[in-house]
């Protein structure tokens, strides 16, 4: 059986995804057992899905000046 | 124009010649992309100008040498996954260790039970409010490696092989870039109770 400190390694880590077949039996045995650990699990999904959200679009400003400086780049003779 | 002209041979050839409106049109098309995931890993602004800029000057260079057997937003973002990965390897040596590790090892007894278990707070709502100012908790090479996983959706081997780290390697950033994460929204959500 895990401990909790390793679950927590294994799932913050993503080892698991590489774990064998009987590790990954193992951590499902724990997450039905432990109520902790099943929130800390579900705490990290709902952080994930927050950055993916807030990864918002740049501002109109910042990309014209870059356009701006690539197209100066540019005009230099190579 | 639409992106799948971008592989028509006419338009590699006025990148080539170095037609200012066919670079324009590239910029427009992938500056937008290249300067969200800069900002989306932590660079500052000026930083991820910088860094954009720098990507378009190296296609500028080598554009020369591209013939259009893959499409040039894989080459494009080729070269940024490049800078990111040096900058990665020149950032990572100085952070054997670091003060997440310690705050993790302090959450659980010697059996490796929970002593501090995760509060019950709805970290939903909690994150959506608050992830962007706990990112700025997070060391930047750790956020690049969780926006890579998270927001780009890369898998863990594609991300190895573009940022030039091993699984371990990779294990250890994404460790501490989730647990200093959910250890600052946990502390925001115990403030508002």
């Amino acid at each position: 059986m895990y401990r909790c400190s390793e679950i927590v390694r294994l799932i913050s880590s993503e080892e698991y995804l590489t774990a064998g077949l009987l590790k990954r039996l193992g951590i499902r045995l724990h997450l039905a057992a432990c109520r902790n650990c099943r929130r800390y699990a579900r705490q990290l999904r709902a952080l994930a899905a927050a950055l993916r959200e807030a990864a918002g679009p740049v501002p109109a400003a910042e990309i014209e000046g870059a356009k701006t400086r690539i197209l100066e780049r540019l005009a230099q003779k190579p | 124009m639409g992106e799948a002209n971008f592989s028509d041979a006419g338009f590699l050839r006025r990148l080539k010649e170095r037609d200012r409106v066919a670079w324009a049109e590239l910029a427009d098309a992938y500056l937008p992309q290249l300067l969200r995931a800069a900002r989306g890993m932590g660079f500052t602004i000026e930083e991820s100008q910088d860094l954009a800029q720098s990507v378009f000057a190296a296609l500028i260079e080598g554009i020369g040498r591209f013939e259009g057997r893959s499409h040039i937003r894989t080459f494009l973002f080729g070269i940024f996954y490049n800078k990111v990965a040096e900058y990665l390897r020149e950032k990572q040596r100085a952070e054997e260790n670091d003060p997440i590790d310690e705050v993790m090892e302090s959450k659980f007894d010697l059996q490796g039970k929970w002593r501090q278990p995760p509060l019950d707070i709805e970290m939903e709502i909690i994150a959506r409010q608050m992830v962007e100012r706990c990112l700025e908790t997070v060391p930047r090479s750790q956020r690049i490696a969780f926006h890579l996983r998270a927001v780009s959706e890369m898998d863990t081997t594609e991300i190895c092989n573009k940022m030039q780290i091993t699984p371990t390697n990779l294990g250890v950033l994404l460790f501490r870039a989730r647990n200093y994460l959910r250890e600052c929204l946990e502390r925001m959500g115990l403030k508002r109770g």
